[in-house]
């Protein structure tokens, strides 16, 4: 191979290389948290904007999410609209039977109306608390890193306030109870 | 030579200059068509870029909206709604003035001529129609010619909020988008009648598609989730 060809090829590469290196940081910085799946330290989603959340429950009660920050807790944002939301519940619902004696509290938020979410709870047997906003349901899992306000979206609080882990999608049970059973409050649940 | 050639492949391979560099993307379109588990924000699109509608006055009688779907991505049938926010006449906004023009309740919905979708089964929903790639609806306007009918040639437009609901194939949904378009109204008079007397949905008859056409409404807020 003529060095003159060898050395022009390697500088063509060179420079697609810059441009993709290029590219890459532009759409990075249009996009800032498109990497983001987790919640890192230091974004909106701080345990105490959670607890400190109050939203009605299905029956209009208001109920405050810090109530349960001496749990293991599992937040589901869901919606009556959402197919995918509604076929992962029962997987909630036996969570919440297996692990609630245990330290678990699994609390879902529809973004919804309490009227449909009643509805639809009542359906699925929901053994766990439902709160109902149209609205502030979506608005706060943006805040805890759903940033498109896709559902369904889960958050895991460790007892000691700790954000374990933001799911976008369904969970996968074994995956899911692995994490649940690994986190329980106290070292004698487990 | 060659081994710096190699070398220097390699390394721009692992930057994403060679087809090696192109997994990433590969992997983007398994998560977009596999696992669900492997559904991350930066795999999905913002629902503007999702579902694109456009929206277009067709004639006197009927407004178009065509939505562009991305591909992995699908709207509901029957969750497809056009509510009249405001009709403005002269500029006046019947919103100011609801008792003296009772026929324009804001908020309310308008008629719709859907095709069918692709029939698929939902295990949550049982059978449900659904659109993929695109799907274009019309939207019935007659009645807003009475306005002109009565012998108003003022100006009339409406406001009209595209309400649509949809999800990625991957295992994830968007909640209801709700666009709003302003659409300037044209008296049928003023419109060219078709020779062959064609009909149009909702029994209108003797209008058909014609020019000239009113070129697409601007979005006056391009999105905004309900």
């Amino acid at each position: 191979m003529p060095k003159k060809v060898a050395v022009f090829v390697g500088i063509a590469a060179a420079i697609l290389g810059l441009l993709a290196i290029l590219a890459i940081t532009a759409d990075r910085t249009k996009n800032p948290s498109s990497a983001a799946n987790t919640v890192a330290a230091g974004s909106a989603a701080t345990p105490s904007v959670i607890y400190s959340t109050s939203m009605a429950d299905q029956f209009g009660n208001q109920q405050s999410l810090g109530q349960w920050s001496n749990k293991l807790l599992v937040i589901n944002f869901w919606a009556t609209w959402c197919a995918p939301c509604l076929e992962e519940m029962p997987v909630f619902v036996r969570l919440q039977e297996k692990y609630g004696p245990k330290g678990l509290q699994i609390v879902g938020i529809a973004a919804d109306s309490a009227a449909n979410s009643r509805k639809f709870a009542e359906k699925l047997k929901i053994n766990y608390p439902i709160l109902a906003d149209e609205a502030g349901a979506i608005a706060l899992s943006k805040r805890a890193g759903n940033r498109l306000g896709l559902l369904p979206y889960t958050i895991v609080l460790t007892a000691s306030g700790h954000i374990l882990m933001t799911k976008l999608g369904m969970v996968v049970e074994a995956e899911f109870e692995e994490v649940i059973k690994n986190n329980l409050p106290h070292q004698k649940y487990r | 030579m060659k081994h710096s050639i190699v070398k220097l492949v390699l390394a721009l391979s692992v930057i994403g200059v060679f087809p090696f560099g192109y997994a990433s993307d590969s992997s983007k379109l398994v998560a977009l068509t596999g696992s669900v588990s492997a559904v991350t924000p930066a795999d999905l699109l913002d629902p503007i870029d999702a579902f694109r509608p456009k929206m277009r006055i067709r004639d006197a009688f009927t407004a178009e909206i065509t939505v562009s779907i991305a591909p992995g991505y699908y709207l509901y049938r029957d969750r497809l709604r056009v509510e009249l926010v405001d009709q403005m006449v002269a500029g006046k906004s019947s919103k100011q003035s609801p008792a003296k023009n009772p026929a324009s309740n804001p908020k309310q919905n308008l008629a719709l001529s859907i095709p069918t979708g692709k029939p698929v089964y939902d295990p949550t929903f049982g059978k449900v129609d659904v659109f993929e790639d695109s799907v274009t609806l019309l939207v019935d306007l007659a009645r807003f010619q009475q306005v002109f009918a009565n012998g108003n040639t003022s100006k009339q437009t409406l406001k009209v909020a595209f309400i649509s609901q949809g999800c990625a194939a991957v295992g994830v949904c968007f909640p209801p988008q709700r666009q709003t378009f302003v659409l300037p109204l044209i008296a049928s008079g003023d419109w060219t009648m078709p020779k062959d007397g064609a009909s149009l949905p909702f029994g209108k008859s003797g209008i058909s598609a014609m020019s000239p056409r009113v070129e697409p409404a601007t979005p006056v807020r391009p999105v905004a989730t309900k």
